[in-house]
């Protein structure tokens, strides 16, 4: 029986913000599941406050593959066998390569064998290898997300959840970083993603949940998805008409006024207000 | 040229002191993000606890050692979970860790000055012969050098604890990003603890070491606890690199002046020349990406 | 004489009784003059404390040694009366101990309030150890023995006795005043807007530097009073008197005692004063006692006792919150300030310049502009004009680089390249306070206010940019001053019946819900009166109906001629408010164009959800909806 990351009625802001008021979904090890919706809808806040993360009180509850981690410490999160990859490659740029993957195991380092574990990564990730001395912070983007994912795995977690990995990477890139995270689910990871291009991660993965105002809104496997009904949630779109070709332009984006007051629960902030904050913990989805 | 060379080895020694006051905050700076002002009235007690043991009591140095360095730090660690905790806990951005270090520092200090304040003030006696040695036309005395040798020691120590140790390793990156570094299972309380009592365990050392070299006074606390903010505000925060050259320069540009100026006015020349660093390059002689949050 | 009457609404009657009771002291406690000396030693640590007050409480800033200040003066004051019998007056001493300190002050001040925080506290600590190093090796000083006027046969101390203390009391008297008097004016609203946060400080057009500078002279003159009075009723100044334990002392007091009121310094530096002046025995212990009150108050209750006096009165007498600096004649005026007189107010009160400013035409224009953090390019070569009366959205995915344009224009970023230009002037070369100086107002992600303070205060601290009298005259409270303060409450209060707030003008801001201070934001930076508004996500988190307000507000800001540049990714509420909008992604600009031009554009469409365009085709009902 494959373990399941199970999130129910999750709600979460940041101090009095609440950005997240209902959000539900799991993840199966061995599955790849997508999680997709506009900027602010609640994603990166969901995925901290399962991580432990939290900015402010914090409802609902969490459970990894049968242990209840509601209300728990990252540290306790971490040891039960998930981990988070958070968007902008958060990596130790003063450290090398190998320092920041090898870090990754620290729960673990008790344990005799990490030198396999590294092997495991080094192998889904050989550039990581080849570059294991360098200084994390000479790397380009590719590469320093690989070492973000690299350590995430030396945990060797149940689940892994990364916030849009995907961002500011080449296409070619992320296709292959794609393949590797499809890899690993194979190998039995239950893995979820965050992309804001629907399209892609539909193509990857098993599962879909779509955020809206802090709320899954809507979810159901891959490859049945209707990208329309997504892409209406996301953009707010009004239904298009059965025949012909995309509606009128000026009729494209105006939705209904109940729609709009559905929709107008906007998200959480995003970036950071000053020079001296940009490193702060706010995320930016 | 033998005094200006005199000067600045005397002058190495003295700035391996406030060195190693600046490492002291730098570890606990890095982990915490604050500043325990209470860092110069530890290296006293240390100070003051040697002076008890070799001086009253005649205990020989290694005991002394082993029980001054277990001690201050056992102090560092209880500073930590009764002062500083809150404040870790709260992360406001606010300065009452400050204002509350300082108040242990003057909790310290009161407390030494009643157990051992009535004493008369004495130099404790040196292992090393008082004569020196010499380099050159140079006399170096054994002690001052003792005690730079003990600087680099804690150097080398640290530089090894943070490459090959794990909580090394997670203290280094916390100095960077402790957000980060808690999603990776290590606990955050963990880290200031250690980085307390590591800096404890410093502060004691360099105690033990400069005893025979300062008087046993419980007032110069709060003179190393300035100065070696002095030697990081010159060296630039955040980094061992900082504090040490940071201190040496402190130490140096003290000595020269006792030679060449007025020895009476030596404390005027930390003021000028932090004023000047602040003047011409606020962040210090070497910048660090920890440095910012000052 | 206003300053009188300001008094006397102000609860002078209590002033009056403490003062009277402080004068009868002697008489309870004993006049000997060894009593009188202990007595006199506690004022001037009153005095000190209430100078300390002015940079530490009010400004926040860390100022750690006034035991520095106190020394100087102190010794100044000694230095020329033991040298010279024609100036050896109270009054010639205390001129000399203000006027050292006020030197010291400029010397100290200049160089570290530029870095502040941590840095400005060791910096005054270790003043605190150097000035009584320096004097005790200094001959002129009188060296370890320091100077003293006892010996002195030219010396006629007059007043003297019980009547020097009663003037002691007086001059503290005077002080506290001095205190009240800035903090209950623009300058004190300055100092309160930098302790709550640098940048919105800025973004108000304070230049928080040199209203530190400002403080901290101000703060010094207190100190050298409280120098030169102490030696002038001891006659006598030396080292030991000025060891960085007082200035432990009077931290403890003004911590204890809440910093940032007139009285809490007084009555904290009182308590401690006392105990270490009466309590014989107590004096060995005293550092125990104040490190661990230190400690304590830090963490427990850093608002000290008039903090907790506070915070009892509201619970047990709840009242509005005092509307700081208003007297109850401007909050009448403010109330007043409802109905017609409402419709001209939108800065026409003093005559000057409505919001729009200078007429159509000043444009806001960034161009080229291109910025990167650490090896990722934020913004490259962005291209953005904002016209006034336009609302203006700037739109894109996440990390397309809004956020970073905003905070360029409004000066909190540097920029790497490209410039950016306000009509004739260059603003990506000036200072976030200068931009705002220039008419640029903004809002946060995280609405900055002065939480403790009411909402009409904060908007207040907005109109005293366009104040008619200078802040001087706010400082001494002349007719003019307060006329000035009269009219920036009108000015305010209209302002927020502007967004609908009006009812919430004495509601403590920290208290208000979340949607109730993006607005309180909005009205803030409307009473700049600016030529261009920028607003940082300001949707965010609020519910349909609060939105609702919100988009009038900005409307309504358009129509008076501002140019409102948005940065929002609720794409309905843009698509329905905007006039403009600017689509960015991956720092550069994708689409430009009205909001219905924009919607249908395919690459917009595309980078949002990932395809080229929508089709009919797609009609599969999803599987299952979520729980």
């Amino acid at each position: 029986m494959n373990a399941i990351l199970e999130v129910a009625s999750l709600s979460a802001g940041y101090g009095r913000i609440r950005v997240v008021s209902d959000v539900s979904f799991t993840v199966t090890q061995g599955e790849v599941v997508a999680i997709v919706g506009r900027n602010g809808a609640g994603k990166t806040t969901s995925l901290a406050a399962v991580a432990g993360l939290r900015y402010g009180p914090c409802g609902g509850s969490v459970s990894v593959a049968g242990v209840d981690v509601t209300g728990s410490a990252p540290v306790r999160v971490v040891r039960s066998g998930l981990s988070l990859v958070r968007e902008g490659r958060r990596i130790f740029r003063d450290m090398t390569v190998l320092e920041n993957v090898r870090l990754g195991a620290y729960t673990r380092r008790k344990t005799k064998n990490l030198g396999t574990d590294l092997d495991y990564v080094y192998e889904l990730f050989p550039t990581l290898n080849k570059y294991s001395a360098k200084l994390a912070g000479e790397l380009s983007g590719g590469q320093q997300q690989m070492v973000a994912i690299g350590q995430a795995l030396m945990n060797r977690p149940k689940f892994l959840l990364l916030d849009e990995p995907a961002s500011g990477l080449a296409p070619a890139v992320v296709e292959e970083m794609y393949d590797r995270l499809r890899l690993l689910a194979d190998d039995g990871m239950g893995v979820a993603i965050v992309d804001q291009s629907v399209e892609r991660i539909l193509r990857w993965s098993d599962r879909f949940y779509v955020f809206e105002s802090g709320r899954t809104a809507l979810s159901g496997a891959s490859e049945s998805a209707a990208v329309e009904n997504i892409n209406e949630i996301i953009l707010g779109v009004v239904r298009l008409e059965a025949a012909g070709a995309a509606p009128a332009p000026s009729g494209r984006l105006s939705a209904s006024a109940q729609q709009q007051e559905e929709l107008s629960h906007a998200g959480r902030p995003q970036g950071s207000d000053t020079e001296q904050d940009h490193k702060s913990s706010r995320p930016s989805s | 040229m033998t005094l200006f060379f005199t000067a600045v080895t005397v002058g190495l020694g003295i700035g391996a002191i406030y060195g190693l006051v600046g490492i002291g905050y730098t570890v606990i700076f890095s982990a915490t993000r604050t500043f325990n002002l209470a860092q110069g009235d530890l290296v006293m007690v240390g100070v003051m606890l040697s002076w008890f043991m070799m001086t009253l009591n005649h205990v020989p140095q290694i005991l002394t050692l082993l029980t001054v360095v277990t001690f201050v730090a056992l102090i560092s660690w209880i500073e930590e979970r009764l002062v500083v905790r809150p404040f870790l806990k709260r992360g406001s951005s606010a300065f009452g860790w400050f204002i509350a270090t300082l108040g242990f520092s003057v909790v310290i200090e009161t407390v030494v000055n009643n157990l051992f304040g009535n004493h008369a003030i004495s130099a404790i006696p040196s292992p090393f012969p008082s004569t020196g040695f010499k380099v050159g036309s140079v006399i170096v005395s054994y002690q001052n050098s003792f005690v730079f040798v003990v600087f680099i020691v804690v150097i080398l120590a640290l530089e090894i604890f943070q490459r090959k140790t794990w909580i090394g390793q997670a203290m280094r990156a916390s100095s960077e990003d402790r957000e980060a570094v808690s999603l990776l299972g290590i606990n955050p309380s963990v880290m200031s603890q250690s980085a307390f009592l590591i800096a404890g365990a410093i502060a004691g050392l360099t105690g033990w070491a400069i005893a025979p070299i300062v008087f046993s006074d419980p007032s110069i606390g709060l003179s190393y606890t300035v100065k070696g903010f002095l030697a990081l505000a010159i060296g630039g925060f955040g980094s061992v690199r900082g504090a040490v050259v940071g201190g040496l320069l402190l130490g140096i540009a003290e000595q020269l002046f006792d030679v060449y100026g007025n020895s009476d006015y030596e404390i005027v020349v930390g003021l000028v020349i932090v004023l000047a660093v602040l003047i011409l390059r606020p962040e210090g002689l070497f910048r660090s990406s920890a440095a910012r949050a000052v | 004489m206003t300053v009188l009457r300001r008094v006397a609404t102000g609860g002078v009657a209590t002033f009056v009784i403490w003062v009277a009771i402080a004068m009868l002291a002697p008489n309870v406690l004993g006049s000997s003059t060894f009593r009188l000396g202990e007595l006199e030693y506690i004022l001037a640590l009153l005095m000190l404390a209430t100078g300390l007050n002015i940079v530490l409480g009010y400004a926040g800033q860390l100022f750690l040694g006034p035991s520095a200040f106190f020394g100087v003066a102190g010794y100044a004051a000694a230095i020329v009366a033991t040298h010279n019998a024609g100036l050896q007056s109270l009054w010639v001493m205390c001129l000399i101990g203000a006027v050292t300190a006020l030197i010291v002050a400029a010397v100290v001040a200049l160089p570290s309030l530029r870095i502040g925080g941590f840095y400005l506290g060791m910096l005054t600590l270790y003043l605190a150890l150097v000035v009584p190093d320096v004097v005790s090796h200094w001959s002129l000083a009188g060296g370890q023995q320091g100077l003293s006027l006892v010996t002195d046969l030219n010396f006629v101390q007059s007043p003297t006795g019980v009547p020097l203390y009663q003037i002691g009391v007086l001059i503290l008297a005077v002080l506290a005043l001095y205190s009240w008097v800035i903090k209950h004016s623009r300058l004190g609203r300055r100092l309160a807007a930098i302790q709550a946060s640098n940048e919105m400080a800025q973004s108000l057009g304070i230049t928080s530097y040199s209203t530190k500078v400002a403080a901290f002279m101000l703060a010094a003159v207190p100190c050298g009073i409280a120098g030169a009075y102490y030696f002038y009723a001891v006659q006598f100044m030396n080292p030991s008197v000025i060891t960085p334990n007082m200035s432990i002392d009077v931290l403890a007091g003004i911590t204890i005692g809440g910093g940032g009121t007139v009285l809490g310094p007084i009555i904290g530096t009182g308590l401690v004063g006392s105990a270490s002046q009466f309590l014989g025995g107590f004096n060995q212990y005293q550092g125990i006692v104040y490190g661990i009150a230190l400690i304590g108050v830090a963490i427990g209750a850093p608002t000290g006792i008039m903090g907790q006096y506070a915070k009892l009165k509201e619970r047990f007498l709840p009242a509005r919150p005092a509307v700081a600096p208003l007297a109850g004649k401007q909050r009448e005026a403010a109330r007043g300030a409802g109905g017609p007189a409402a419709a001209n107010s939108r800065g026409t009160s003093d005559g000057s310049p409505r919001p729009g400013g200078d007429g159509p035409g000043v444009l806001l224009r960034a161009t080229n502009v291109s910025r990167g953090f650490g090896g990722v390019r934020a913004l490259d070569g962005v291209n953005l004009t904002v016209t006034p009366g336009v609302v203006h959205a700037l739109v894109g995915p996440n990390g397309s680089g809004k956020t970073t344009l905003l905070n360029l224009i409004s000066g909190f970023y540097r920029l790497h390249g490209g410039e950016i230009c306000l009509g004739p002037h260059r603003l990506d070369t000036r200072r976030a306070d200068q931009i705002a100086q220039l008419g640029i107002a903004r809002t946060f992600q995280t609405p900055k206010l002065l939480d403790v303070e009411s909402a009409l205060t904060n908007v207040v601290v907005a109109c005293d940019r366009h104040a008619a009298a200078p802040v001087v005259s706010s400082v001494l409270h002349t007719r003019g001053g307060l006329r000035a303060e009269r009219t920036g409450a009108r000015d305010a209060y209209a302002m927020l019946k502007e967004v609908g707030l009006d009812e919430e003008s004495f509601r403590f801001a920290g208290l208000l819900p979340h949607g109730t201070q993006r607005l309180l934001e909005i009205a803030r930076a409307m009473a700049l009166r600016p030529k261009f508004l920028l607003l940082d996500e300001p949707a965010a988190g609020l519910s349909a109906a609060e939105v609702q307000a919100l988009s009038r507000a900005v409307r309504s800001a358009a129509d008076q001629g501002v140019g409102v540049l948005l940065v929002e990714h609720n794409l309905p509420v843009v698509f329905g408010l905007a006039d403009q909008v600017t689509v960015l992604h991956q720092g550069r600009v994708l689409a430009e164009g009205t909001p219905s031009d924009v919607s249908a554009n395919p690459e917009v469409v595309r980078i949002y959800i990932g395809r080229e365009r929508l089709t009919a085709d797609d009609r599969i009902t999803p599987e299952g909806a979520s729980s």
